[in-house]
C-alpha cells in the first residue's frame, strides 16, 4: 500500500470519524450536523527519534512519509531497536459496527425525535431555568499499517444523549446532570423514569443541602465516585511515561510493593464496550486485561512500545491519541476497582459520621487526588443524613489506597457523554471507569 | 442569502521531551473551515478539514432544511487584519534554537528531569462573507511547557515551569528556571498564619465570575448575579473585562458572530460595581442587555454564548508592592479545585513557593487554600500585578485561608 522508507520504522494511522450533534437550548434547536473527518498520523522512528506528521491530504501520504523521512537518519539495525521489537505485529479486522447497528446510517429525523422525546421531563419542572439538551454520536474506523508487518482495522461507536440544566433554590444556583451513553442506537429510549429520578435527587439536594463543616471524614464513594477515583488516584499513576529514566519512581514503585488494602484491585482494560473500547491501541497493539493492583499489591503499568522497552516491561495497549492529529501516549481505557464482599448497607452501617459521595463533577489526580462532589449527603450512625455542599475532597494517593477498608460486592460501569480525560494537551479522551461501593476513611473535605 | 466563511489554520512544529532530551518533533499543518449561509432567518452550516469545496458549501445550503433559527443579520461591510506576528524564524532554526536552549537548562539544573513540549504555534483565524465582511487575524507564539521533577522525587512530577510569548526570550527563561529551582531546593515551613496573601493565575478564581456573569444565567435567575446587576458587590479596585487585546495569544479580535468590541475589550464589572452580564446576539436581543460580542462556538458550530476570556485590570503597583512586605504564597500547581454553588472556593496546592514579591524564598509543602467569591474579590482582594511576576503573567492577588 505504501512504500515505506528504508531502515526506518514508519506506521501510518488513518481515522475516519462519522459525528452527529444536535443540541436543544431552552428546547430550542440550536445545532443540527453531521460530519465526516478523515485524517492520518504518520510516525517514522530512526532508533534515535520520533518524527510526526498530521494530515488531512490522504492523496498523498506517500509524499508526507518520504518528507518526514527526509528529517530522520536511516538505521539499519532499526528492526532490532528494543522498541521496535516491543511493537506487536498485528493482521486483524475488527469491525463489530459496521452493519446493521451503525449509528452513522440512521437518519437526522430520527436522532432529532429520540432527543425530543425527553423534552417534556424538563419542560413540566418549573424549578429548571434553563437547559441544554444533547445528542452526540460518533462512529470511528481506524487502520493502522506498518513497515514491520501490521495492517490492524478496527471500529468503535458510541450515541449519548446528555442532559444539563440550572436549578435555583434559595437564591444559589445549582448545575445538575444526567447522560445516557449507549452504544446501539436502539438503547436511547425509554430512560424517561431514569432522568426524572435524577431530576427529582437533585431537586431535594439543593432544597436542603447546607455548606458542609470541613474537617476529615470517613467517605462511602457511590460506584460513579468509585471510578473516578480509582481514575484518579491510582490510573494516572500506573501510566509508565511518568516513569521513564526516573530510577528514584522506578525504586519507590516496584511491582510487588504492597501499595494498598489486600481487598483492593483495580483494572484497566480496552476489551470493555463503551468510552474505553480500545480493541487495538493507536500503535495496534492489541487490548489486553491489565491489572494494576491485585490484592493490595501492585501488579502493573499501562505502557505503550516505547515505555515497555524502556523499562523492559510489556506493551498494554494503552499508547492512545486523542484524534490523528496527536500522537499515541500512555492514557487509560476503562479502570476500575474490582468488587469486593460486603453490601452497601453493611459499609454504610460502619459509619458513625461520614460523607456519602453520590455524584460528582470533576476530578484530578497524580500525588494528591481530588474530586469535586455534586451531590453529596452526612452519614450519621449508618443512615444517610442531610445533604452537604462541598468544594472538594482530597487525599495522598499512596495513603488513601491504605485507607480503604470495605468494598460493596457489585460493580457498575459508567461512561460519560461529554468530556473525558485530560493529560497535557490531549483532552478529553474518552475513558470509562467503573467499580461498587467502597468506603474510604480519612479523606480531606474542604 | 449571505455565504460566510469561518477558518481557523494551525502550523505547529512541536519538540516533544522525554528526560530532558528531545525525544521527537512534530509538524501540523491543520485548516477547518465552516461554511454558513444565512437564508430568511435561518442559518446552514456545513464544516470540513482542509480547504471548504463547493460540496461543503452545498451541504451548508442544504441544511438550511434543518431550519435552525438565527434571526440576526450577519456582520457586514468591515475589515481589518491584525497581524499580531513578530518572530521570524525557520522551523528548522527553531527546533536548533530550542535544542540548544534545553542542553543549557539540562547542564545548569542536573538535579532535574524535564519533559513535555516546546512549541512554535502559528494560527490564522478568518471570518469573510460576501456581504463585505473581511476579519483576519494572525499570531505566532513559542509555548513553553515543562514539567518537571526532581531526581530524588517518588512524585509522578513536583512542578512546572510555563512561558508563552511572541519573541525568543532564551536568557530570561534559563534565569527564571534556574530561579524557581534554586527555591525548589529550598523546603520552607507554611508560616503559622490563618491568612495569607495568595499569588495565583486569575482563571484560577475567575471561573465563578465568568459563569454568573453569563447573561442566560443572569437574566433567568440561574446566576449568584441574577439580583445584583449594576450593584457594587466586590471590592473598589476590582475591574473584570472581556479581553480580546492582543495581550491574549491567539485569541482574534471578533468573536463567533463577528463581533467586534472598541479598543477590543468591553469592561463588565468596574470599581466593584457588575455593569452587565455578557452576551451573544441572541441573549442581547432576547434579554435586552448590551451587545459585548461573547458568541463562541466551534468551527461549524451555530455562533452561540460561550465563556467570556476575562481579565482583571492591573493595578499600577508591582507584586513587590502589593504585598507590603508581607510574604506571599505564590502558586505553581493547584489543581482540582472547586467553587461551590454558593460560591465558597477551596483547592489543594500542590506546588508552591513562599515570595516576598521580589525573590522566591523557597518552597512550600501541599497546602489547601480557601475563600468565599465575595470575600476573594471584596475586602481580601489586594489587586493584580502590573510586573508579570506569575511565570511572565501578571499575578492576582487575594487574602485567603491557608492550612495543611
Amino acid at each position: 500500500m505504501y512504500c515505506f522508507p528504508k531502515d526506518l520504522y514508519t506506521d501510518v494511522r488513518i481515522e475516519k470519524i462519522n459525528r452527529t450533534n444536535i443540541t436543544l437550548e431552552n428546547f430550542e434547536l440550536k445545532q443540527n450536523k453531521t460530519r465526516t473527518d478523515e485524517g492520518a498520523m504518520i510516525r517514522i522512528f530512526d532508533g534515535k527519534r520520533w518524527y510526526y506528521c498530521a494530515t488531512t491530504d490522504l492523496n498523498n501520504l506517500q509524499t508526507e512519509i518520504d518528507r518526514l523521512a527526509g528529517l530522520a537518519s536511516p538505521n539499519p539495525n532499526i528492526k532490532r531497536h528494543p522498541i521496535v521489537q516491543k511493537l506487536e505485529i498485528n493482521k486483524e479486522r475488527c469491525l463489530k459496527y459496521s452493519d446493521k447497528n451503525n449509528i452513522a446510517t440512521v437518519g437526522d429525523r430520527l436522532k432529532l425525535d429520540v432527543l425530543n422525546s425527553y423534552v417534556p421531563i424538563f419542560k413540566q419542572c418549573q424549578k429548571i431555568k434553563l437547559s441544554r439538551m444533547y445528542y452526540i454520536d460518533k462512529y470511528v474506523t481506524k487502520r493502522i499499517i506498518s513497515s514491520i508487518g501490521t495492517d490492524v482495522t478496527f471500529d468503535s461507536q458510541s450515541c449519548c444523549l446528555a442532559f444539563r440544566y440550572k436549578l435555583q433554590e434559595n437564591n444559589i444556583p445549582f448545575q445538575g446532570s444526567e447522560d445516557i451513553y449507549a452504544i446501539t442506537f436502539d438503547e436511547l429510549y425509554d430512560h424517561q423514569d431514569k432522568i426524572y429520578q435524577t431530576l427529582q435527587k437533585d431537586l431535594a439536594y439543593c432544597q436542603k443541602a447546607v455548606p458542609v463543616v470541613p474537617g476529615t471524614y470517613t467517605c462511602l464513594f457511590s460506584p460513579l465516585a468509585t471510578g473516578v477515583f480509582a481514575h484518579e488516584s491510582f490510573g494516572h499513576k500506573s501510566e509508565a511515561d511518568f516513569m521513564v529514566g526516573d530510577e528514584t519512581m522506578k525504586n519507590e514503585w516496584p511491582v510487588g510493593k504492597k501499595v494498598g488494602s489486600e481487598m483492593l484491585n483495580i483494572i484497566d482494560s480496552g476489551l470493555i464496550e463503551g468510552a474505553g473500547y480500545v480493541p487495538f491501541d493507536d500503535e495496534g497493539c492489541k487490548a489486553k486485561i491489565n491489572y494494576l493492583i491485585k490484592d493490595g499489591i501492585l501488579t502493573g503499568r499501562l505502557h505503550s512500545s516505547s515505555t515497555a522497552a524502556l523499562l523492559e516491561e510489556t506493551p498494554t495497549g494503552n499508547a492512545r491519541a486523542l484524534n490523528f492529529e496527536y500522537e499515541p501516549i500512555v492514557r487509560m481505557t476503562t479502570t476500575y476497582i474490582d468488587k469486593g464482599s460486603q453490601s452497601k448497607e453493611e459499609l454504610l452501617d460502619g459509619i458513625k459520621e461520614g460523607i456519602y459521595i453520590d455524584t460528582l463533577n470533576h476530578g484530578s489526580g497524580m500525588t494528591t487526588f481530588t474530586i469535586a462532589p455534586r451531590r453529596a449527603y452526612m452519614i450519621r450512625n449508618g443512615k444517610l443524613a442531610e445533604p452537604v455542599r462541598i468544594s472538594v475532597i482530597t487525599g495522598n494517593v499512596m495513603n488513601t489506597l491504605h485507607e480503604i477498608d470495605g468494598i460493596s460486592n457489585q460493580v457498575e460501569f459508567f461512561s460519560f457523554a461529554l468530556g473525558g480525560c485530560g493529560k497535557m494537551e490531549q483532552y478529553p479522551l474518552p475513558v470509562a471507569f467503573g467499580g461498587p461501593y467502597i468506603r474510604v476513611n480519612n479523606i480531606q473535605v474542604l | 442569502m449571505i455565504k460566510e466563511l469561518f477558518q481557523l489554520t494551525v502550523k505547529e512544529t512541536s519538540l516533544h521531551i522525554s528526560q530532558s532530551a528531545i525525544q521527537a518533533v512534530m509538524k501540523k499543518n491543520i485548516i477547518k473551515s465552516g461554511c454558513r449561509i444565512y437564508s430568511n432567518g435561518f442559518l446552514g452550516v456545513a464544516g470540513t478539514l482542509g480547504e471548504a469545496t463547493a460540496s461543503t458549501w452545498a451541504q451548508a445550503e442544504a441544511n438550511l432544511a434543518r431550519r435552525i433559527p438565527y434571526p440576526f443579520e450577519p456582520e457586514k461591510n468591515k475589515q481589518r487584519i491584525r497581524d499580531l506576528r513578530k518572530l521570524k524564524i525557520s522551523d528548522e532554526q527553531f527546533c536548533k534554537e530550542m535544542e540548544e536552549l534545553l542542553n543549557n537548562i539540562r547542564r545548569n539544573n542536573p538535579d532535574f528531569i524535564f519533559s513535555n513540549k516546546i512549541k512554535l504555534l502559528e494560527t490564522e483565524i478568518k471570518l469573510q462573507n460576501d456581504a463585505g465582511l473581511n476579519y483576519i487575524n494572525n499570531d505566532l507564539t513559542v509555548e513553553i511547557a515543562l514539567i518537571i521533577k526532581h531526581k530524588n522525587s517518588a512524585n509522578i512530577f513536583d512542578t512546572s515551569f510555563v512561558h508563552s510569548n511572541r519573541t525568543m526570550e532564551k536568557e530570561k527563561i534559563m534565569q527564571q528556571i534556574g530561579e524557581m529551582l534554586d527555591a525548589y531546593n529550598n523546603q520552607v515551613k507554611l508560616p503559622e498564619k490563618e491568612t495569607m496573601p495568595i499569588i495565583i493565575h486569575p482563571d484560577s478564581l475567575l471561573s465563578k465570575v465568568n459563569e454568573s456573569l453569563n447573561a442566560e444565567t443572569v437574566a433567568l435567575g440561574a446566576s449568584l448575579f441574577s439580583d445584583k446587576i449594576g450593584c457594587k458587590a466586590f471590592h473598589d479596585s476590582l475591574s473584570v473585562y472581556q479581553n480580546s487585546t492582543e495581550e491574549k495569544y491567539h485569541k482574534p479580535f471578533f468573536d463567533m458572530e463577528g463581533v467586534v468590541n472598541p479598543q477590543d475589550k468591553v469592561m463588565l464589572i468596574e470599581n466593584g460595581v457588575i455593569l452587565k452580564p455578557y452576551t451573544d446576539k441572541k441573549r442581547a436581543q432576547d434579554f435586552a442587555f448590551e451587545a459585548t460580542g461573547s458568541a463562541g462556538g466551534g468551527y461549524d458550530d451555530v455562533p452561540s454564548l460561550g465563556y467570556s476570556d476575562l481579565s482583571i485590570l492591573p493595578s499600577e503597583k508591582t507584586l513587590q508592592e502589593i504585598l507590603q512586605g508581607e510574604y506571599g504564597i505564590m502558586v505553581i500547581m493547584a489543581s482540582g479545585g472547586d467553587y461551590t454553588p454558593e460560591g465558597n472556593f477551596a483547592t489543594p496546592v500542590q506546588m508552591s513557593y513562599l515570595t516576598d514579591g521580589k525573590r522566591l524564598l523557597g518552597r512550600l509543602p501541599e497546602l489547601n487554600i480557601s475563600g468565599n467569591l465575595y470575600e476573594i474579590f471584596g475586602n481580601d482582594f489586594l489587586g493584580v500585578s502590573k510586573d508579570k511576576a506569575l511565570m511572565g503573567e501578571r499575578a492576582l492577588v487575594v487574602r485567603m485561608k491557608c492550612y495543611r
